[in-house]
This record gives C-alpha cells, sequence and structure tokens, in this order.
C-alpha cells in the first residue's frame, strides 16, 4: 500500500466512524456504537504504527511521509492544500492520539453503559479524533487552523453533551467562546505570516526565515508569534484563557481525559514545536511563552491544593502541567516539551480514567470529602492510580520524572531562560506533589466517608484493562528520554531516543555546557523537594487532619483567595462580559431603537409639515392666486432688467 | 430581481432595481405580521429614499457620455464604464466624488450597511418566512452587487479615496450587529442583526480592493444567502409549530427535536464561520484582504468572529438546551421535529453548505475573471498615477 493511502486511511478511519455512528444517532446500544467507534481508532491506530516503522527504515535526515489530496483555497498567492505530513513530530502525536484514544474509547463502552444515546457520544468521539488527526498532520497553517477549530467544536460538543443540565450546557459554551478568542487571534498570526512572506506552509516558512533572530516587539515574526501563543493560551488553557478547562470538567470524564488532558489541549504545545524555526527567531515571543507557561504552571497548582471535585483537581494540574510544556518551549527546550506532552498524556489520561472509575461507582459522586479508603473497594483503579501519581510528582523512574525534570533543568541551563523560571518550575513541582497526594490521601487512603446509599466496587474489565495499559506507559513511557548523565550510568548506557528521534526535524537554540554535577544537583533538589513535599501531605491528611485546618485558619485571606480561583472567573464577568451585555442592550435599545429611528422620523416630520404649510397656499382662493401672479410679474420683470 | 442582476443598461437597472421593491411591498404588507404595515412602509421609504441619490447619479452619468466620441447621450453601463470622470484628491465636492456617494448611498442602504440598517430587523420581523428568505438572500445582495457593478469600477479613484469610511462602518457594522444580535429576545431578529453583521464582512472584502477581500466578499454573498436563508427557514418552521419566536419561551428542544437541532445547529456553524463550512473560506478570504489593505480594520473586524459565535451560541443553549419548558412542551406532542417536506427543503442547503465549505476553488475559478478584471483596472489606474506623478516629479 502506498504511504499517501496509509495516512488517507488513518485520517479518514475515523471520519467515518463519525458518520455512521452520526447517522444511527437514536440508537440505544452502547456495544454497537462502542465497536464501531472503537474499532475505527484501532484502525488509524494500526495505520500509525505502520507509518512509524517506515520513518523508522527511513535516514535519519528524510524522514517525511506526506499526503496530498486536493487544492482547497487557491486565490491568488494563497495556496492552501488540503496536504498532509507525517515526520518525527506529528507521528509521536498521532501514536498518542490514536493510541491513547483507542483506550480511551474502550474506557468509554463501559463508561457510557447507562447512557441513553451512546451512538451520539461515540460519534462526538470519533470526530474529534479526525479533527484532532487533521490538526497535527496539516502541512501548512490553513489544515491546522481547520483541525484546531474544530477540536474545539467537539469539545464544546462533548462538554454540553448532557445538555438537559443547563450548568453543563454553558460550561460548553464558555469553552467554545473561550477558544473561539484564542482563534481569532490566531487566525491573525496566519495573516501577517502569510502577508510578511506569502505563504502559510511549515516547510517554506521555515526557508524563509531570516538568518538573525528578530529583535524588539513588533517585527513581523515577533508579532505573529505571539499572536498565534494567544491562540495556543485558549486552545491549551494557559493564562489568561485557561477559565474554561476547569468548567469543561462537566464532560463526561472519558471526555476529560481525552481531550482535556491528553490531546486537545496539547495543541498549542504542538503548535509551538511544529514552528519552532519560526519561534527560534522571535527571541522576545520565547520570552512571553516561557512566562505565560511558568506562571501558569504555579498559579494552576496553588489552586488545586484547594480543589474538593475529583475532576477540577486533575484540571487545574493539567493547567499546571501544560504550564510546563509552554515553559519548555519558551527557554528554547522543544523536544522535552513534547516529551513532556507524550508521558503527561499517559499519566494523566490514566488518573483521568481513574476518577471515571470511582465516580462510576459512586453513581456520579465527585466531591473527594465523601470518598476516602477506598483502596480496598477499587483495588486495581487504586494501583493504577498509585503509578499515575508517582508519575506526576516526578519520582524516577516513573515517566513524568524524566519528561518534567529535563524541562526544569533546561530552563535552568537555557540562555533565554534562566534560575528564576528554574525556580518556580520546582516550587509548582512542589505545590504539585502536595496536592497530588492529598488527593491520593483523600480518595483512597484513611477512613471512608462514602455516603451509605453508594456502593463502591471495581469497574469491568472494559474500563480497567485501558487503565492498566496506561499504568504501565506511566511506568516505562519515560524510558526513551533517558538523560545522559542518567544514561551514563546504567548497565547499557541507554541513549536518549526521543532526543534523537526528534533532533532532525526541530529547531534548536545554542546550549550552554552544562557540568554533569550541576545536572545531578538540579535533579537531586527538584526530586527531594517534591518527595518532601508529598510526605508532608501524607503527615498533613493522615496523620494529623487538624494540622492542615490550623493553617488554613492562619491564612485565612490567601486560602480563600485560591479557594475561590483568585476571582478570575468573577473579574471576567463583572468587568468584560456584563458591560459588554449591558452595552449590547444600550446600543439596541439607545442607538437603534431611539436615536436613528427617531431621526427619521423627525426627517418625516419635517417633510410633513413643511408640506403643510405649502398646503395652506393652494386654498383654492382666486384672489390670493391673483396676487400670486402679480408677484410672479412682477418678480420676472426686476430679473430681466437686473440681467 | 433577475432582471437586476442581468441588466447591463443603467435604466433598466434602476428600473428593476425598484420594481423589486413592489413585490416585496405586498408580500410583507399583505401576508406579513402585526406590525406589517409599519415595517413595509418603512423598508419602502428607506430604500427608496436611497434609489433617488442614484437616479441622480445615472442621470448624471447619463449626461457625461455625451462627451465621449459619437457626442451621443447613453445608458449603456459599457459606456459607463469608458468613462474618465473627473477626479480631485482629498476634495469633496467633485464631479467623481459626489455620483461616487450618490450611488454608494443607495446600494449602502440597501445593503444595508450601518446607520441605515434600522429597516433590516423590522421588515424580516414582519415579512413571512418567504419574503424574509428572499429579503435575506437576493435583496440585499443587490446592494453589494450595486457596489462591484457601479460604484468600484466605476469611480476607482474616488473609491480609493474614500475606501476607508466604507470599511470602517462596515467593521463598525460587523461589531455593532453582533452585540445587538446578541440581546435580542426574538430569533427572527437576532438573525436579522446577524445579517447585519455579515453584511459588514462583504463591504470590508470589497472595499479591501484586492484580490482576496473582493473573492472573499463575493463568496460570502453566496454564504450569507445560504446560512442566512436557511437560518430565517428554520425560524419560520419552528414558527409555524410553536407560534413563538420569542427565545425565552423556549428551551430543551433538542430532545424534543433532534433532526430539526441537528440541521439548525450545523446551519449555525456555516453562520460562524467554522472551518469546513462555507462561511469559513468566505470569511476567512475577506479578513486576510481587510489584513492585506488595512491592518487596524482587520484587528476590529476579528472581534466580529469572536461575537458571532457567542450570539448564535448563546441562542442555541438558550433555545435547545436545558430543560423541556415552555412552547417546547405545550406542543410536543403535535411533533416538533422536521417533516419530510422541511427535510427536503433543508438538505440542499446543508450539502451546499459543506460542498463549498470543502471545494471552493471551483466557485473561484468562476469568479476570478470578473475579479481579475476588476483588480487590474484599478492598478492599472494606479500605475498610470503612480507613472504620472513620476514624470511630474522628474
Amino acid at each position: 500500500m502506498s504511504d499517501q493511502s496509509i495516512i488517507i486511511i488513518l485520517l479518514l478511519a475515523p471520519l467515518l466512524g463519525a458518520i455512521i455512528n452520526g447517522v444511527r444517532f437514536r440508537s440505544h446500544n452502547v456495544y454497537i456504537a462502542g465497536v464501531i467507534a472503537s474499532s475505527a481508532i484501532a484502525v488509524s491506530f494500526v495505520a500509525a504504527v505502520i507509518l512509524f516503522f517506515k520513518l523508522l527504515s527511513m535516514p535519519e535526515q528524510g524522514r517525511i511521509i506526506s499526503a496530498e489530496l486536493f487544492n482547497w483555497i487557491n486565490v491568488e498567492e494563497l495556496e492552501s492544500k488540503a496536504a498532509f505530513i507525517v515526520d518525527p513530530i506529528s507521528i509521536i502525536m498521532i501514536l498518542v492520539i490514536t493510541g491513547v484514544g483507542s483506550l480511551i474509547h474502550i474506557f468509554s463502552i463501559g463508561y457510557m453503559s447507562h447512557d441513553k444515546s451512546p451512538a451520539k457520544y461515540f460519534s462526538y468521539l470519533n470526530f474529534f479524533v479526525f479533527n484532532m488527526l487533521l490538526l497535527v498532520l496539516g502541512e501548512n497553517l490553513l489544515v491546522m487552523f481547520v483541525g484546531w477549530e474544530g477540536v474545539g467544536l467537539c469539545s464544546y460538543l462533548l462538554i454540553g453533551f448532557w445538555f438537559k443540565d443547563k450548568e453543563k450546557a454553558a460550561a460548553g459554551m464558555k469553552a467554545f467562546v473561550t477558544n473561539r478568542i484564542g482563534d481569532a487571534v490566531f487566525l491573525l498570526g496566519i495573516f501577517l505570516l502569510f502577508a510578511t512572506f506569502g505563504t502559510v506552509s511549515f516547510s517554506e516558512l521555515a526557508q524563509l526565515m531570516p538568518a538573525t533572530a528578530e529583535i524588539g516587539w513588533a517585527g513581523p515574526i515577533t508579532l505573529s508569534c505571539l499572536f498565534l501563543f494567544i491562540g495556543a493560551t485558549g486552545k491549551s488553557a494557559q493564562i489568561p484563557l485557561y477559565v474554561w478547562l476547569p468548567d469543561a470538567m462537566a464532560g463526561p470524564t472519558p471526555v476529560s481525559a481525552l481531550i482535556h488532558a491528553a490531546t486537545m489541549v496539547t495543541a498549542g504545545v504542538y503548535m509551538i514545536v511544529r514552528m519552532s524555526p519560526i519561534f527560534i527567531m522571535a527571541p522576545n515571543a520565547m520570552l512571553v511563552v516561557a512566562s505565560v507557561g511558568a506562571v501558569t504552571a504555579l498559579g494552576a497548582a496553588t489552586i488545586g491544593l484547594t480543589q474538593w471535585d475529583i475532576k477540577k483537581v486533575l484540571a487545574y494540574s493539567t493547567v499546571s502541567q501544560l504550564g510546563y510544556m509552554f515553559l519548555g518551549c519558551g527557554v528554547g527546550a522543544f523536544m522535552p516539551a513534547l516529551f513532556h506532552l507524550m508521558t503527561h498524556a499517559f499519566f494523566k489520561a490514566l488518573m483521568f480514567l481513574g476518577s471515571g472509575s470511582i465516580i462510576h461507582s459512586l453513581d456520579g459522586e465527585q466531591d473527594i470529602r465523601k470518598m476516602g479508603g477506598l483502596k480496598k473497594a477499587l483495588p486495581i483503579t487504586y494501583l493504577t492510580f498509585v503509578m499515575g501519581w508517582i508519575a506526576i510528582i516526578g519520582i524516577p523512574p516513573f515517566a513524568g520524572f524524566f519528561s518534567k525534570d529535563e524541562i526544569l533543568w533546561h530552563s535552568y541551563m537555557s540562555p533565554r531562560g534562566g534560575f528564576l523560571f528554574w525556580f518556580i518550575g520546582v516550587v509548582g513541582a512542589v505545590c504539585t506533589a502536595f496536592y497530588m497526594t492529598r488527593l491520593m490521601a483523600l480518595v483512597f487512603w484513611g477512613k471512608s466517608r462514602v455516603a451509605k446509599e453508594h456502593h463502591p466496587h471495581e469497574s469491568p474489565l472494559l474500563m480497567t484493562v485501558p487503565l492498566i495499559v496506561l499504568a504501565v506507559l506511566s511506568v516505562v513511557g519515560g524510558w526513551i528520554g533517558i538523560p545522559h548523565v542518567i544514561g551514563k550510568i546504567l548497565p547499557g548506557h541507554p541513549e536518549n531516543l526521543i532526543h534523537e528521534w526528534l533532533m532532525p526535524v526541530i529547531a534548536t537554540i545554542n546550549w550552554p555546557k552544562i557540568s554533569a554535577a550541576t545536572e545531578w544537583s538540579l535533579m537531586g533538589i527538584s526530586v527531594g523537594a517534591a518527595g518532601v513535599s508529598a510526605w508532608l501531605a501524607y503527615e498533613c491528611y493522615i496523620k494529623n487532619p487538624d494540622l492542615i485546618a490550623n493553617i488554613v485558619k492562619k491564612i485565612k485571606p490567601l486560602h480563600h483567595a485560591v479557594a475561590n480561583k483568585y476571582f478570575v472567573d468573577e473579574f471576567y464577568f463583572s468587568w468584560i462580559i456584563n458591560p459588554i451585555i449591558d452595552l449590547s442592550k444600550g446600543l439596541w435599545v439607545y442607538i437603534d431603537v431611539n436615536f436613528i429611528d427617531n431621526i427619521t422620523y423627525i426627517l418625516a416630520d419635517l417633510i410633513k409639515s413643511a408640506a403643510g404649510a405649502l398646503k395652506t397656499i393652494q386654498n383654492g382662493d382666486l384672489q390670493q392666486y391673483a396676487l400670486y401672479i402679480v408677484f410672479g410679474v412682477v418678480g420676472s420683470l426686476i430679473y430681466l432688467v437686473v440681467m | 430581481m433577475l432582471g437586476t442582476f442581468l441588466s447591463m443598461n443603467a435604466v433598466l437597472f434602476y428600473t428593476f432595481f425598484e420594481g423589486s421593491l413592489i413585490p416585496m411591498y405586498f408580500m410583507i404588507g399583505v401576508w406579513g405580521g402585526a406590525r406589517r404595515i409599519y415595517a413595509t412602509v418603512k423598508f419602502f421609504i428607506f430604500t427608496m429614499a436611497g434609489s433617488i441619490f442614484m437616479l441622480l447619479g445615472i442621470i448624471a452619468l447619463m449626461y457625461l457620455t455625451t462627451t465621449l466620441p459619437g457626442g451621443q447621450m447613453s445608458s449603456n453601463i459599457t459606456d459607463f464604464y469608458s468613462l474618465k470622470i473627473l477626479f480631485v484628491a482629498n476634495e469633496f465636492f467633485n464631479t467623481q466624488t459626489l455620483i461616487f456617494f450618490a450611488f454608494a448611498l443607495a446600494f449602502a442602504i440597501k445593503v444595508p450597511i450601518f446607520p441605515f440598517h434600522t429597516w433590516l430587523p423590522d421588515a424580516h420581523v414582519e415579512a413571512p418566512t418567504a419574503g424574509s428568505v428572499i429579503l435575506a438572500g437576493v435583496l440585499l445582495k443587490m446592494g453589494t452587487y450595486g457596489f462591484l457593478r457601479f460604484v468600484i469600477p466605476l469611480f476607482p479613484e474616488a473609491a480609493e479615496q474614500w475606501s476607508w469610511i466604507f470599511m470602517l462602518v462596515g467593521a463598525f457594522g460587523i461589531i455593532y450587529g453582533a452585540l445587538v444580535a446578541m440581546v435580542q429576545p426574538d430569533m427572527k431578529k437576532l438573525v436579522a442583526y446577524s445579517s447585519v453583521s455579515h453584511m459588514g464582512y462583504v463591504m470590508i472584502g470589497m472595499f479591501a480592493m484586492n484580490v482576496y477581500g473582493v473573492t472573499g466578499a463575493l463568496y460570502q454573498m453566496l454564504n450569507h444567502g445560504i446560512s442566512t436563508g436557511a437560518l430565517f427557514l428554520l425560524v419560520g418552521m419552528i414558527y409555524q409549530k410553536t407560534h413563538s419566536r420569542e427565545i425565552k419561551d423556549y428551551g430543551g428542544l433538542a430532545s424534543a427535536a433532534p433532526l430539526f437541532t441537528i440541521a439548525f445547529i450545523i446551519v449555525s456553524l456555516s453562520s460562524i464561520a467554522v472551518p469546513m463550512t462555507n462561511g469559513f473560506v468566505g470569511e476567512f478570504l475577506i479578513l486576510l484582504g481587510t489584513f492585506m489593505a488595512n491592518k487596524t480594520i482587520a484587528y476590529f473586524s476579528v472581534v466580529g468572529v469572536v461575537l458571532g459565535a457567542v450570539y448564535m451560541l448563546w441562542m442555541i443553549k438558550r433555545v435547545f438546551f436545558g430543560e423541556e419548558k415552555g412552547v417546547v412542551l405545550e406542543h410536543k406532542k403535535e411533533g416538533l421535529d422536521l417533516s419530510r417536506r422541511e427535510a427536503i427543503i433543508l438538505i440542499p442547503l446543508i450539502i451546499l453548505i459543506f460542498w463549498m465549505g470543502l471545494i471552493p476553488n471551483q466557485y473561484f475559478h468562476w469568479s476570478k475573471a470578473s475579479v481579475d478584471h476588476l483588480i487590474k483596472n484599478r492598478t492599472n489606474y494606479q500605475l498610470i498615477e503612480e507613472g504620472s506623478a513620476h514624470a511630474g516629479s522628474n
């Protein structure tokens, strides 16, 4: 089979699945719908694996498989083809999307078994995967944008899947609109790049980059990178547009795992990695990326410390982890960022699915104050969750350690990073370890606080098998990126495989040499700090439950602010959204209905009164008419004489 | 109406342009809603007032044709094209600028652009469904068509000089229309104001006066006809069953009328220009063209991209989501979903939405010659001007 047809199969299998399930949307049979959808993704996954091995067999420098379907929009110089590329960057994304995606589809069959419209659900889910694949496969910005908006649309549909609940529908709309703000600015980025370089294709753009980096803020490259990044803050839930993601947890939990943890929210990171040759030319834009990433990583982690909804904790954790990825991108560590994207997809999808398994067994309960001691009732979920927990707090040799640590020490030594970025990152990691341990303690350990009417039970195999697979990946997933200093002392000296894999296709800055001792100590500090923090959390929530209450009392105002998410939502509502609505009402009533229409009425009245005045002239009185004739004659005579 | 688009003679054009008012007048006046007389008179007077100026403009142009070789008075548009009308830059009172504004005013009311748009919501709301569809689908296009056929090619220098006014007003209209649409309590009025917003896009696209903008504007004219027409149809269909267009009377329609919901959401997506629908292609090209012509206007106009999503989705949320309530509950038993007849009306439109979204090149192929002609003509002028300026400086 030709390469092109494999790409087409990869892309169209989920679309076909979406259409089939879409047509039979009235069906109630979860198994048929689930099997159709899962096999569609499985076909894609197989295609992705085949493509991976094809790439592997190619020479290092020329690992590109491309496919071109048709000319999409072709006007004057604008040429955007429906063209796709598979290269070392996109193949990682594709494998994650279809691989983790298949597991989540299978999990969904169990999770949605009591739902009334499973076919619709799976149709959306498949359609999402299709759009996500478009996004990562697209060879130019326009095709990427199609996927970019498409995933936002699917996210909207899936968050509001249980639309009878008004709040869920509202959360969906919030997600779409917030994303749209980012998308609109993203469009500006595309325009500016096109206006400057006359192309939207990634490869052509990369070739057209100038030799030296752009200085200042207003240059076209810096500006378009900033525009694109604002687009990314919408999709990838960074400050200031992150507010939709926590609300997005209203959707079914597998959706949160797939869209709001493993794939869609990472689109912004992927975009920057894909455009690394362009971003690298705009140091100021990268500084913004790194700063926003670092602040988000820390800010979201602190909010995570105070949440009581299991999914919200994970949501803020996702925002925070995405912050790390952007931090990595911003300091020029594109490879570690992509690496963290991958490992995060494993352990966060695992934890979301795990929380889904818990929620499922507690008939929809999400409040961690009403859980506790669940490790006995849900042994498999517990064990797999533990893997995810260790992975995210970054204890070696679990996956999260390698990727997060690589980002941290890169941000320390990067000429575009520095100590401050590293330090914020470590503090964020400390918070992460604390809130994740808190979550473990409140959910699985200690005494049960489960309400009597619930009977927690382990989920069926359909749900636990995906958990187990993801748990394994959360353990071993990091081993493809073992840093050089560790590789040296391990038996067999494993190479940093992902580094080797991505090296030829990702732009890079000049990295200063860093001594092995520094690298070891940085690593030691971050792991140590996270470990201590986790131990503290355990002490606080299991051994000494009063302690935390006392601490909260002492820092009440601060706790209040953090627990209320720094009042960002409230700020947006009272300073942006409500004023706009008031303004619109004002415009409608005062400008449209009163002002403009009144002007026309006044004009009409003027004409009417003028007519009224003139009307009196024609009153049928012959003497008056005679007078007019005299006036006329005299007037004409004067005119003739004067002229 | 067909006459309007086909005629190449200005007087004939004017006759058809005005003639199209008559059936509309009766359509709204006879079969309209409660305030139909008010709406139809408003509609008539507004557009009539504009047309008078155009008549004046046409007469002036015909008078000018006597200066052409041959010396015959002519109302043929091709003769108009060969006119070189006196133009003085940076001045308002010169022949070209005055006639330009006379025409532009007539078409601006028809399009309609802010602040001449207030007849539109009234006319739409009172018109029967078929009337609204014709109004949105065809009648408004007479205005934009007029700009492309007369205003820009006949008065190239004036159009160039004053394009900023139209781009500004267009961009303002996009945002204004969208904001006002957002707070409408009546679905039909909401769609009507969304029309104002969409026509703002067409305006800025045309006056960007580059290939991207004009092509996009042409495309958007078609799109608007399809998506807004379909929205009026959909609102009309549900009104027929529930006798209410008030958004607050609805809720949970999605579970009572699933097919209707699917159709409505697809059409809305086209209206808010989600990629893979026709709306995206038009809006993208328009904004791209605008960006090339005037960055500031483009920055403002993209706000419309966000607001468009807000007003449509907010309506969808209130009408379709949530628990079933109000008229939905009352009329549920009678069946609110699409009937076969209604589905047959909508399916071609939905197919067109995707077709034009995925394979737009075919249409660009058709429009290319005219657009190129329009733009090249302008560039020629520019070249001459620059050439003469160059010669002058030597």
